[in-house]
């Protein structure tokens, strides 16, 4: 708790900060009154402030600080308050890119990889033919096995471009677990596919959609567990 | 975190994907050798090692012509420079392929090997299998296959068996591909108002067996030209395959040309070599038309049974391309 002598409008005030309000108080001669209080994440968030003639706009009051001790003070207060509120929306922001954005495109990767390898791993064993004949329309778009094979490649690759996009979002530590699943996931599912065709594809998916919930799950823990510390602190 | 990491870590292969350049397509013969793919009646209507099989019982017509189309676009038809298919004229699988390549991929050029209809057979069946050919001669080069020339046991064996008439006809379909989808001798046939040829095919050929050359051309020309004539020749494909020949290219080419002499009206021939090592030789003869005295049966038995039949612009088209359908009565 820290306190800031001001003025305005000629009378004087003493801001009494402490850690959730601005209590101010207009400074009589004789004595003092509390005339409001402020939230002090709205002042935070509101308050305007001018370095070159100390004063400091908020909802209608224009305060002048007289000490620029004082008003450093003050506004390193503001500071740390808004650097604290950006980093919290952050991570709430990282929580809702991981279980909505993130968690689709994993699956979106998982499944368009796995239709890619299935039918590069077919043409292998049973020859271009077979393996276009055999793969849904729906899901290569042509029957032609070039066509196929670069549609499928492209889909692969756009998926993988927005996944890496959002990852770029997301705290390098995070992202490194989730690289670690998706590696993991990846090796799995080429051990799989060695002895799968296309119909094993829907069950292959079914068995990752737990793991990728579950990495999420943990990183939304985490980063639920630090906004919560946040807030303990505050 | 750049794209490039990513796609490391997921580890996406990448793959080249060859089409062959020529398709054979075999129908109701044998079943995928190399470049040749099979199409035939089965107990499934399936794909398999690159086979189509058509349960034919189950399909309508148009939906075994969907089932074809959805085969010919798997086999990369696309990417095909040219085609080339055997079967029995008249035979249904036949004569749905044939047309479905005619409708579809007419841009293609390509080879139609089949036999002609046999002296015993029926009006009806000699009327629909040249109603077939004609669907195979718009396919650009046409090979005829004399059905009694089949049954000549000199052209029958390899290795001490007997080949089947279904196995020679398979076997001239991959030389054909070989020989007629070079490119230089397919520019050279286009040139022909009549892309038609006969073949002659003879297995075992060693130049340890046989002396020289001339004497299996010999042979060659005696098992097919005896009802031919000689001055209708005007350009002459010799195909050959791990003889022994090949060695001396000059003696081979030498001994080739001093026998084409023969051919009066010769405008062009040509040597293609074969890669497989098989040991055997092909000479495809391309004649101006059939000799009527020999084939006047087909013409008769087709006329006399088109005024049955809804349409027989097909057939009659087809007697012309022959030339058998001059002087006989209608």
């Amino acid at each position: 708790m820290f306190q800031v002598e001001a003025s305005y409008n000629n009378k004087k005030y003493v801001l009494v900060v402490d850690n959730s309000h601005i209590q101010l108080t207009r400074k009589k001669l004789f004595s003092s009154s509390i005339e409001t209080l402020f939230n002090l994440k709205d002042f935070a968030i509101n308050a305007s402030f001018n370095d070159t003639d100390l004063k400091i706009e908020y909802r209608g009051y224009t305060f002048k600080i007289h000490d620029t001790g004082d008003y450093i003070r003050l506004k390193n207060t503001v500071d740390e308050i808004l650097k604290k509120e950006e980093e919290e929306r952050k991570l709430k922001n990282e929580i809702e890119l991981l279980t909505s954005k993130v968690k689709t495109l994993l699956l979106e990767v998982f499944t368009s990889r796995l239709w890619y390898v299935t039918y590069l791993n077919n043409i292998d064993k049973s020859g271009y033919v077979d393996a276009i004949y055999n793969l849904p329309e729906h899901i290569s778009q042509t029957k032609d096995p070039i066509e196929a094979y670069e549609n499928l490649k492209a889909k692969l690759l756009e998926k993988l471009d927005e996944l890496s996009q959002a990852l770029n979002l997301i705290d390098p530590s995070r992202r490194e677990k989730l690289l670690h699943m998706i590696q993991e996931t990846v090796a799995k599912h080429d051990e799989l596919i060695k002895d799968g065709g296309y119909e094993k594809i829907p069950e292959f998916l079914n068995n990752t959609k737990p793991s990728i919930e579950n990495t999420i799950g943990e990183l939304v823990k985490e980063i639920s567990s630090l906004i919560g510390q946040r807030d303990a602190k505050q | 975190m750049k794209l490039e990491d990513l796609i490391n870590i997921v580890n996406v292969p990448v793959k080249t994907i060859t089409i062959p350049e020529n398709i054979g397509i075999s129908v109701n013969m044998m079943r995928r050798q190399g470049n040749v793919f099979a199409a035939l009646e089965g107990e499934s209507t399936k794909v398999e090692n690159g086979n189509l099989f058509v349960k034919m019982k189950e399909l309508k017509d148009e939906e075994i012509k969907s089932v074809i189309n959805l085969w010919f676009k798997c086999l990369g038809f696309k990417h095909v420079q040219k085609t080339a298919v055997c079967g029995v004229l008249g035979d249904k699988l036949m004569h749905l392929i044939l047309t479905a390549l005619s409708e579809q991929y007419s841009d293609k050029p390509g080879v139609c090997i089949s036999t002609l209809p046999p002296a015993d057979e029926t009006p009806y069946k000699t009327f629909t299998a040249l109603s077939d050919l004609f669907y195979g001669t718009r396919l650009g080069v046409t090979i005829i296959v004399d059905y009694d020339i089949l049954w000549n046991e000199l052209t029958f064996i390899e290795a001490g068996g007997r080949k089947t008439p279904r196995h020679v006809i398979s076997d001239l379909l991959l030389i054909a591909i070989t020989a007629f989808l070079n490119r230089d001798v397919y520019r050279k046939v286009e040139e022909f108002n009549r892309r038609l040829f006969i073949p002659s095919i003879m297995y075992c050929v060693s130049s340890n067996v046989f002396r020289d050359l001339k004497g299996v051309l010999r042979l060659s020309e005696y098992l097919i030209l005896t009802d031919y004539k000689k001055e209708d020749v005007e350009y002459i494909i010799l195909y050959v395959d791990g003889t022994g020949f090949e060695k001396d290219e000059d003696l081979l080419k030498q001994s080739f040309y001093e026998w084409t002499k023969m051919f009066k009206n010769l405008m062009d021939s040509d040597i293609v070599y074969g890669t497989e090592g098989s040991r055997r030789i092909a000479v495809f003869f391309n004649v101006r038309e059939l000799p009527k005295e020999k084939y006047k049966h087909i013409a008769e038995k087709c006329l006399s049974v088109r005024n049955m039949i809804d349409n027989p612009t097909p057939a009659i088209e087809s007697l012309k391309f022959l030339g058998l359908l001059k002087d006989v009565p209608s």
